[in-house]
This record gives C-alpha cells, sequence and structure tokens, in this order.
C-alpha cells in the first residue's frame, strides 16, 4: 500500500481520529479511575471528619471526664448514704450474708427502730414493730434482690401538730431508710393523735452470688425459699 | 525579473502530507505523554487523600471509642443513680405530708377546730367543727382560695333548717357576687375561676339539724400536685409481711376517707 494516495485531508482525518482516541483511552483507563479513588477517599475524609477532628476528640474527652466525675461522685453520695442509712450486708457469700440479715433482722433493725420512734417531744401510744424471720435458705430469691423491703407496722403518737410534723420527719434522721406513709391525724391539738405506717428499705452492698450445694437440694441452683426439702429418709423420729 | 514555479503541485503536497502527519504524531505523543503526567500527579492526590482518610478515620476510631468508654460509665452509673434517687425520693416524701399539712394549716380560718385530718395522697379529708356559721363560710371561702394547693373542694354537714335541710346545692351562677355567705345559701359558679376548684365543686351541702352548739363537717379537697410514695424498680417482694403497710388502717376514731 502506497501512502503516496493519501491527501491532506486524509491525514487530517486520521490523525484527529487517532488523536480523540488517544484522549478517550487516556481519561478512561488513566484518569477516570484516579479520579474515582480520589472522590471515594474524600468521601471517606468527608465522612470521618465531623467526628475525627480535634474539637471532637476534646469534646468526647471532656465528656468522658464528666461522665467519670458524675459516677464518682453518685458513688460517692451513695457511699455516703449507705453509711448512713444501711447495714452493711453482702450476700456475695451467701452463707455469710445470710448471717449478716440474720442478725440484722433479728437483733438489729428492731430494737434500733424501736428506740429511734422514741421522741422525747411527743407521747407514743404504739410502737410495736414486726419483723418476720429471716430466710433460712442461703439460696432464697430474696438474696437476689436488690433492695429488701419491710413493712414494719403502724406508729401512734400524740402531741402538738408542730411536734407530730416533727416527729414525721424525723424518721430522715434515721440510721435506716424509713419511709412514712400518709399520717392520719385524729383529735385537737396539743392531743392530736397521728398515726403512720412505716416500710423500711434495705440495699445490700451486694446481690447474691454463686448458689450454695445443699445437702437434699440436689442442684445448687434450688429455687430457694424455706428450708431445704429432703430429709434423709433414716432420720430419728421426735425430730 | 520574474520567477515562475513550474514544478507539479503534487511535490509540495507530499511535503503538506508528511509535514501534517508528523504535527498529528506530536499531537499524539503530546497527548499520550500529557494523559500519563495527569495520571501520575493523580495518582499522588489519591494516596495522599487516602492517608488523610486513614488518618481521619483512625481519630474518628479513637473518638469514637472515647465516646463509648463515656456511654459505658453513664451506663455504669443507672443501678447506683437509681438507689441513690430512690433514697431522695423517700426522704423527700416523708416531708411532703407535713409540709402538705402545714399548708392545709396555713388556709384554715383560726375559729375553726379540726378534728380529723387524713390523705390518700390524692385527696385531703379534714373533718372539722366550728360554733357559728360565719366562721365556716369564712373557713371554705379560705379554702376555696387554696389554688395552689387543691383543684376540687366539697364540703358536706352544713345545717340547715326543717324540710329544706335536704337541699343540695350545685354550682348555680353568681356572676359579680363577692363574698357568698353560708347563710345565703350560695351556690358557685364555674365561672369562679380564681377559686380553689370552684368549678369543680360538687358539694352536697346537707343540711343537718344543728346540734350541741358545734357544727360538724366534712371537707374533702382533691391535691393539685398529688403525691406519690416512691418505688425502686428493683425491688421484689417484701422481704417481711408485716400486716401493716402504706395507709394505717381501721384507726380508732379516724375519719373516713
Amino acid at each position: 500500500m502506497s501512502f503516496s494516495k493519501l491527501k491532506q485531508i486524509h491525514v487530517i482525518i486520521i490523525g484527529a481520529f487517532l488523536c480523540v482516541v488517544a484522549v478517550v483511552g487516556v481519561f478512561m483507563l488513566l484518569i477516570k479511575p484516579k479520579q474515582a479513588a480520589l472522590q471515594a477517599a474524600q468521601a471517606r475524609i468527608d465522612k470521618a471528619s465531623p467526628v475525627g477532628n480535634q474539637a471532637a476528640e476534646n469534646q468526647a474527652i471532656a465528656d468522658l471526664n464528666k461522665a467519670i466525675l458524675e459516677v464518682s461522685n453518685t458513688q460517692k453520695n451513695l457511699n455516703v448514704e449507705m453509711a448512713k442509712r444501711m447495714p452493711d450486708l453482702s450476700f456475695t457469700r451467701r452463707d455469710l450474708g445470710m448471717l449478716q440479715l440474720w442478725h440484722e433482722q433479728i437483733d438489729t433493725l428492731g430494737p434500733l427502730l424501736e428506740k429511734f420512734a422514741k421522741d422525747k417531744n411527743i407521747k407514743v401510744l404504739s410502737a410495736k414493730f414486726s419483723i418476720p424471720a429471716p430466710p433460712a435458705n442461703p439460696n432464697d430469691a430474696i438474696f437476689d434482690q436488690d433492695v429488701l423491703v419491710f413493712p414494719l407496722g403502724v406508729v401512734q403518737v400524740k402531741g402538738s401538730f408542730k411536734d407530730l410534723m416533727s416527729n414525721i420527719t424525723r424518721w430522715n434522721n434515721c440510721r435506716r431508710l424509713v419511709m412514712v406513709s400518709s399520717p392520719a391525724l385524729v383529735g385537737t391539738s396539743p392531743n392530736l393523735v397521728a398515726s403512720y405506717g412505716l416500710t423500711c428499705y434495705i440495699f445490700p452492698v451486694a446481690k447474691g452470688g454463686d448458689k450454695i450445694q445443699m445437702a437434699g437440694t440436689g442442684t445448687a441452683d434450688a429455687s430457694g425459699g424455706g428450708m431445704p426439702s429432703g430429709m434423709p429418709a433414716g432420720s430419728p423420729a421426735g425430730m | 525579473m520574474i520567477k515562475i514555479n513550474l514544478l507539479p503541485r503534487t511535490i509540495n503536497e507530499k511535503a503538506i502530507i508528511r509535514n501534517t502527519a508528523l504535527a498529528f504524531a506530536v499531537l499524539f505523543i503530546a497527548i499520550i505523554i500529557g494523559g500519563f503526567t495527569y495520571a501520575g500527579n493523580l495518582s499522588k492526590q489519591v494516596a495522599q487523600k487516602e492517608d488523610e482518610a486513614q488518618v481521619v478515620e483512625a481519630w474518628e476510631q479513637r473518638v469514637e471509642g472515647i465516646k463509648k468508654q463515656a456511654q459505658d460509665q453513664l451506663a455504669s452509673i443507672k443501678p447506683i443513680k437509681d438507689k441513690l434517687d430512690f433514697i431522695n425520693a423517700v426522704l423527700k416524701y416523708n416531708q411532703e405530708y407535713p409540709k402538705l399539712y402545714a399548708n392545709v394549716a396555713k388556709w384554715t380560718y383560726a375559729n375553726v377546730m379540726y378534728t380529723g385530718l387524713v390523705c390518700d395522697g390524692a385527696q385531703v379529708v379534714i373533718t372539722a367543727r366550728t360554733k357559728n356559721l360565719d366562721n365556716l363560710g369564712r373557713y371554705l371561702l379560705n379554702m376555696y382560695r387554696a389554688t395552689d394547693l387543691f383543684t376540687e373542694v366539697t364540703i358536706s354537714g352544713v345545717p340547715g333548717y326543717g324540710d329544706a335541710s335536704q337541699t343540695s346545692m350545685m354550682g348555680g351562677a353568681m356572676p359579680g357576687m363577692p363574698m357568698p355567705t353560708m347563710a345565703q345559701s350560695p351556690a358557685f359558679s364555674p365561672a369562679q375561676s380564681s377559686l380553689a376548684g370552684i368549678s369543680a365543686i360538687s358539694s352536697s351541702m346537707e343540711r343537718t339539724p344543728a346540734g350541741s352548739g358545734w357544727i360538724s363537717f366534712t371537707v374533702v379537697c382533691k391535691l393539685k400536685t398529688p403525691i406519690t410514695a416512691p418505688s425502686f424498680a428493683g425491688s421484689g417482694a417484701p422481704a417481711a409481711d408485716a400486716n401493716a403497710s402504706g395507709m394505717p388502717g381501721a384507726m380508732p376514731g379516724a375519719p373516713a376517707m
């Protein structure tokens, strides 16, 4: 094939075509993928930058410090209240915890409340508290509760209006957390008689830990409540 | 002197075609080289951006980690806070009734004597007595004005006379009546909204025969802000079931609710 027959117009057309092909080829094969990668990288930056920047980090650190401080303060406040109003009951070891609860429920709570109920400014007509026996099973569900609730009974006191109101709010100073229910007033001052119910709340320091393997229950995860069943068949008569 | 080109046109045309082809070849090569150069620059930018993206993403992860720590801290505080809030709520609750009763006392007319006062958290029931109707009227109007405490005040036990003693009066409009007295058998209008719960009065003022000089009556006042006993979310069954809890029941001489 001889190029001598090509005229200028042919060269222009072929040259232009080849240049267009080169432009398109270079753009499609080299530039476009790079631009796409560039845009993708920019998109990643845009997505991450609202959180991934110094101001956001400073803010997050400030929030964390605030949260730590809040936890610390709240824990401190709770510790103060726990030390002021709660017995040291930990059920992490259920057997020891149960004994602690026995002492609290049988030896401490009742006398403490009855002593506290005596107010020199008023006459106490009735302040007999009734606290049932504590559970005798260390796997009792009570040891898994966040709070132990003891409805104590009704207190009746006599005095002037002001002294009775002081007597009610005085329960906030008790060494246990006691809620006074709605008081009813009867009579006329200074011989008013106020009657109100009391409920004691106790937060254990720690809830029940691993359940204890007990004779007669078969498995450690007895459902709790009451004495373990299953006395040996040959138990002596008269027990 | 005249110059005459006698050469055929084809001789120059070959040179022109060659030059055109060369020009296009140069252009083609320039396009290729330019494309590669630009692509090379883009590659550098891409690498730079990707490095930057990695840094920012790592930063983001670090910040997210810090945020998660803060959230974990706040989550760990909840049981502690619940306990503390409950303790504080109980301490506050123990003061609510004395405060309420003191406020009721503030609104009480001096010549009225209370014989019973009880509240279930939603309403206060007062049993009282007084010597004459003027005292009773003043007392009642005082209670109606206690809009900060009550939304509704109901009274029963106001004495009547003879056969008309069972007349029941319910909120007839008395616009412009400044201070209704009990002797005038007032009926209160819902429009008198400046008085506590006047619109809601369902006071059936029973006319009972006057007795020993004392007029005994009962007032029931609905609290504007009911008092609710706090409860702890994690509390299960009571650890002990003493026979009394909440409102003391069966009190000798306690006014009926």
